[in-house]
């Protein structure tokens, strides 16, 4: 099989400039929404470092994006949802328990307890707030990453709080912000 | 609630962003630059013998379907070494005679930087014996088999390949080719057409050496420019391609002293890919995706300088809400099409009918496998990662039927 898309090498020197920049500007936050996501600060690094090098790779179709950064954040939550769904269903065959927090140093006991809280809710709920309540991203933004109507997320945005709050003993009731 | 997760919020852009730690971007860059070898490699392999890698969904027997551990980006701290023999590259030169690159770790998680050990196969790896060889001292993710043939063996690692004709002594050479000057009117036997400085060469893959072409085929001057050889008779197949999806051909049954354009059928362009036959025949495959990643068409060239013919593509992959997942199409040695995607299936009645590909039973798992390598109408695959083999135990997949049925070959070796 011959791939055009693994070709461009020119392209790919071309790109590379417009990248490192991205890399030396967006990294950091890009790794901090992850961690929302993932509660798992190499977790976290590798799924974002991934996307670079995927956009590194394919220099043509990165090139024309209009929105790079989002292309970044969605390949990295594809990455790290992967691997989450491959390592939950490892430790079900191998009847192990799930790792311990990485607990970044810094964070307060109510912080880890909330993160620790949000691992226990359904992945798609989970995601929902991770994505939207800890790294800011807009509901419409967040149904065309994870793929659903935006009524999806929605819901999933109060469901996700609900049983968050009763797993923190908060108050449920909660608005969900437009997009 | 929302005052935590906005303190949590914050938190994360207080503390986590600042702790996150970044590799090198040189790194990143010659991650990428691997990856696009390791395509090319995959390209150039199935010039000669068809299909890709592939791996796929497993399961346990009698559960749902989840995904294997895939290769992890990270650098390890250290490695795991352990007794389970990790397929990472494995290339046959004929049913009979292969090459594997194995590593040995432990633990589902693979995390692995273990040192690289290529095995050998004289019976369709049935049995396996450790070939010496200088790659081996880099970690077994970087090592892969290159190129296999009746002749000998290139392994490459990093930017370096290694060949042996006698698989006792080794010559070490850079990947990028080193110019020996002037032209040549044709491309000589065992020698490759490739395109080096946007000129088409004849490099001898062995010694390293190119020489330009005398007679360059007439295409337009784009960014993109390959060649292939192609069916039976080892034609070549020249192709150039640029940004706003124009793709054009040519070819030559006379390797390389002559020339013929071959007229392309209309295409969206962005991502059209080509697939070759392996069947005796240079039978060509035009695969045509838009710039999402959305398969739209394929078409079917029986033999160069003869009409395209259209080949229906199932509703299922045009449908698919996620079009960037259904854009993978091999070629099966039977001549129908598998669609390499996360439920895979194969054509029947040359595409106007699908069904899904069987699932293979291995080690007490259930397993959806695709073919890593085909030759002389046999697929052979590696074990799908995920699946534990018995330790010490080096195991691949056969298929002699074009995947609807597949036997395990299990080997044990010594150092």
């Amino acid at each position: 099989m011959t791939d055009l898309t693994a070709r461009g090498s020119l392209e790919g020197v071309r790109t590379r400039p417009a990248v490192q920049e991205l890399y030396d500007g967006c990294y950091r936050r890009l790794v901090g929404q992850l961690y929302a996501l993932t509660a798992d600060l190499a977790e976290a690094q590798d799924a974002v470092q991934e996307a670079f090098v995927r956009a590194l790779a394919a220099p043509r179709r990165f090139a024309r994006l209009d929105n790079p950064e989002a292309w970044l954040r969605v390949v990295a939550v594809n990455v790290a949802r992967r691997r989450m769904r491959r390592r939950a269903h490892l430790d079900r065959l191998l009847r192990r328990d799930p790792p311990p927090l990485q607990v970044v140093p810094g964070l307060s006991p109510d912080h880890v307890a909330v993160v620790t809280a949000l691992r226990t809710l359904p992945y798609a709920q989970a995601e929902a707030i991770a994505l939207h309540h800890l790294a800011d991203i807009p509901v419409r933004e967040i149904a065309e990453l994870t793929g659903v109507a935006e009524g999806t997320v929605k819901a999933r945005l109060s469901r996700g709080r609900a049983r968050l709050a009763e797993l923190l003993a908060d108050d449920p009731e909660l608005e969900v912000p437009d997009a | 609630m929302p005052d935590r997760l906005e303190a949590v919020r914050d938190a994360v852009q207080d503390i986590v962003e600042p702790a996150a730690e970044r590799a090198p971007f040189d790194e990143l860059v010659e991650r990428a630059a691997r990856r696009r070898h390791r395509r090319w490699q995959v390209a150039a392999a199935a010039v000669l013998v068809l299909v890709g890698a592939g791996l796929l969904l497993s399961k346990p027997v009698g559960d749902q379907v989840a995904t294997p551990p895939a290769t992890s980006t990270r650098t390890p701290s250290a490695p795991l070494h352990g007794n389970e023999q990790l397929i990472q590259s494995m290339q046959f030169a004929d049913p009979e005679h292969g090459y594997a690159v194995v590593i040995a770790c432990r633990g589902p998680g693979y995390r692995c930087a273990a040192r690289a050990t290529t095995l050998r196969t004289t019976d369709g790896g049935r049995t396996w014996s450790v070939l010496r060889n200088p790659a081996d001292t880099e970690p077994g993710e970087v090592v892969r088999v290159w190129e296999a043939t009746e002749h000998g063996v290139v392994l490459c690692a990093g930017d370096l390949y290694y060949y042996s004709t006698d698989l006792v002594t080794w010559h070490e050479r850079p990947i990028n080719p080193q110019d020996e000057g002037g032209t040549v009117e044709t491309v000589p036997a065992d020698w490759r057409a490739d395109v080096i400085h946007g000129a088409y060469v004849a490099l001898d893959p062995i010694t390293n050496r190119f020489r330009q072409l005398a007679h360059q085929p007439d295409l337009p001057r784009t960014q993109d420019h390959w060649t292939i050889n192609a069916g039976p008779d080892q034609r070549l197949i020249a192709v150039a391609s640029n940004d706003s999806g124009g793709l054009w051909l040519a070819y030559s049954e006379d390797r390389g002293r002559t020339w013929h354009g071959q007229p392309v059928p209309a295409h969206h362009g962005g991502d059209a890919r080509m697939v070759l036959a392996d069947d005796g025949t240079d039978r060509v495959y035009l695969v045509d995706g838009d710039p999402n990643g959305r398969l739209n068409a394929i078409s079917r060239l029986d033999h160069l300088g003869g009409a395209w013919v259209s080949i229906p593509v199932p509703t299922r992959v045009t449908a698919d809400p996620n079009p960037g997942t259904m854009k993978v199409v091999r070629l099966l040695p039977d001549g129908e099409l598998l669609y390499d995607v996360d439920d895979p299936f194969r054509t029947e009645d040359g595409g106007t009918r699908v069904v899904p590909v069987p699932l293979v039973r291995i080690y007490g798992f259930q397993a959806k496998v695709s073919a890593l390598q085909s030759i002389d109408g046999i697929l052979f695959s590696n074990v799908p990662p995920g699946i534990d083999a018995p330790d010490g135990v080096v195991s691949i997949l056969v298929s002699t039927d074009s995947g609807r049925t597949w036997s395990l070959r299990e080997s044990r070796f010594s150092r």
